[in-house]
């Protein structure tokens, strides 16, 4: 009977093992670049808000679709607000994180109600909010060393 | 005429089994993270799907008989039932993976919750396969899946540069996020070279009664078919890059993805978006059950075909409806569609070695296949497969765990 060593894969096995453990050593990070990770998700999400109000305020997207986004958004802010209070990471890095993302989970809320109220001008300001804290997101993990798209 | 006609089951297998749920969720990561430099590993997975679904229908013209059924029958019970269950396992994540896909394009209009289309959908793909024949899924689904086209419009429109595109498609090492990286390409992968499309493929040459005088076709079909599918893809990651990127959204999620075509269609972009998540989700999802039933019934040996009456194949009809309620509970109980999408791609990619080395062995295999057997081209191609497909299989979980999102 064949199996998968008759056919002389063991070598390979063994090296993809070895690429897999190597893989899961690696991922030890330290507080301050896993909350540098964390930042980049923020920073999409904080993005995401921001051109889903754009979209609306070009009559691309429905208020449904706003307010949906805003709750997956802020859950997700939410979250990340959380790991950052638990975060060892060093104080200016991880305050000033939790005020963007704090604020940017309100600035989508008020997006959601004035959506609803269909209420364009302070739409477009809260999307030019949303744009401020991207920004300065951006800055603090460009201080920091890490990642801004 | 009537093998002209059957180039649509090549664009029925491109639209519902090559663009799914998982297709367009590695795709929007990859463009919305590393932009067109991972356009590389769906190359590569489309050459190696091109031959693997030009062996699979080969093999079905030649012998009259599906994969599974073959498997079973040559390599032995014993042999097939491991991987068999391993595989139902697989059919029955992909399935509601699917079903969330068609959920969450329902959510996207209607803003009611994933879970609340659960059953509805169910009902819906269940009453799909009940009420119709395979030519009519066929038809149906290849001609409504033409509205994923809008992937390859929108990304024309944004007239990205040919040089990175061009780039692309050489592999290369991440600059950034290097597990991310080497997570989404196996992801895409996954997503490109999914088990049941060869079982389903295989499955619908027999109903559609392929002889060897169908071998050519098979050919075309698949070149053709696989091509369609992939340059949506394509299109999918060349809009994600272009549109998602720049502004610096990573698309985790359904609701970012859904913003890719409003910038190239204002107003009807949304709308397109989510039409094109449903149609190519509802077909993979048809597929997907059926490929399902297909399996079952060819390891157990009972009456299958989609072209004939429930009351002659009772138990392969019993399989797929058991399937789709099975699968939507997962989204009816809250699990997250995305979520699910990238688990079953990296599964996706564990299982191959169990789709791809019987599989290598039965092209060889002369008694059946006379001088239809695989030539060095397409023996180098299945042994890259197999090569490729024990490195994800070992890959693919930690990656999962240290890259996945």
């Amino acid at each position: 009977m064949w199996n998968i060593y008759s056919l002389g894969l063991r070598p390979l096995i063994r090296t993809a093992l070895a690429a897999a453990g190597l893989c899961l050593a690696c991922s030890s990070q330290s507080p301050k670049e896993k909350l540098l990770d964390t930042a980049q998700t923020a920073s999409s999400w904080i993005a995401t808000l921001r051109m889903t109000g754009e979209q609306w305020g070009a009559n691309s997207v429905p208020t449904s679709f706003v307010e949906t986004t805003v709750k997956a958004a802020r859950s997700e802010l939410e979250q990340e607000a959380d790991e950052a209070a638990k975060s060892q990471a060093p104080p200016e890095v991880r305050d000033p994180f939790r005020r963007i993302v704090t604020e940017a989970r309100d600035v989508g809320k008020r997006l959601s109600q004035a959506a609803e109220e269909n209420d364009r001008p302070e739409a477009a300001r809260e999307v030019g909010r949303l744009a401020a804290l991207q920004e300065q997101l951006a800055a603090l993990q460009k201080q920091n060393g890490g990642e801004s798209q | 005429m009537k093998k002209a006609a059957t180039l649509a089951l090549g664009i029925l297998t491109s639209v519902g089994g090559f663009f799914d749920v998982g297709n367009l969720a590695t795709a929007a990561q990859a463009g919305g993270v590393f932009r067109l430099q991972l356009l590389w590993p769906l190359l590569l997975g489309t050459i190696l799907v091109i031959f693997l679904i030009e062996m699979s229908g080969r093999f079905a013209a030649v012998t009259r008989q599906a994969l599974p059924d073959a498997i079973r029958t040559h390599l032995g019970f014993a042999a097939w039932l491991g991987p068999f269950l391993i595989l139902s396992l697989v059919h029955f994540l992909v399935l509601g993976a699917e079903i969330g896909g068609i959920c969450f394009a329902l959510h996207l209009v209607t803003g009611l919750p994933v879970p609340f289309w659960a059953l509805p959908v169910a009902a819906l793909t269940w009453l799909f396969l009940w009420r119709t024949s395979f030519s009519a899924i066929e038809n149906s689904t290849s001609l409504l899946g033409l509205i994923t086209l809008a992937f390859v419009v929108a990304a024309w429109q944004h007239r990205p540069p040919t040089s990175q595109i061009l780039a692309g498609m050489l592999p290369t090492l991440p600059h950034h996020d290097p597990a991310r990286y080497w997570f989404i390409a196996v992801s895409l992968l996954g997503a490109v070279i999914t088990p049941y499309m060869l079982y389903f493929y295989s499955s619908g040459a027999v109903e559609d009664k392929w002889d060897e005088s169908y071998i050519g076709v098979n050919r075309g079909v698949s070149v053709i078919g696989m091509g369609f599918g992939s340059l949506i893809s394509v299109g999918a990651i060349v809009v994600a890059a272009v549109v998602l990127a720049p502004r610096g959204i990573q698309a985790d999620d359904y609701h970012q993805a859904a913003l890719v075509l409003t910038t190239a269609f204002p107003f009807w972009g949304f709308v397109l978006f989510a039409a094109a998540m449903g149609i190519a989700c509802l077909g993979a999802a048809t597929e997907v059950a059926l490929s399902m039933a297909y399996t079952t019934a060819q390891t157990y040996g009972w009456n299958w075909g989609e072209d004939l009456d429930p009351r002659e194949d009772a138990r392969f009809c019993l399989v797929y409806t058991g399937a789709i309620l099975a699968s939507s509970l997962l989204i009816l109980f809250g699990v997250d569609p995305l979520k699910l999408t990238l688990l079953t791609m990296a599964v996706n990619a564990a299982v191959l070695p169990f789709v791809a080395i019987p599989f290598l062995l039965l092209m060889n295999d002369r008694k059946l296949l006379k001088e239809h057997c695989n030539g060095w081209i397409s023996n180098a191609v299945t042994l890259l497969v197999v090569v490729l497909s024990i490195v994800l299989a070992v890959v693919s979980i930690p990656l999962l765990i240290r890259g996945g999102s």
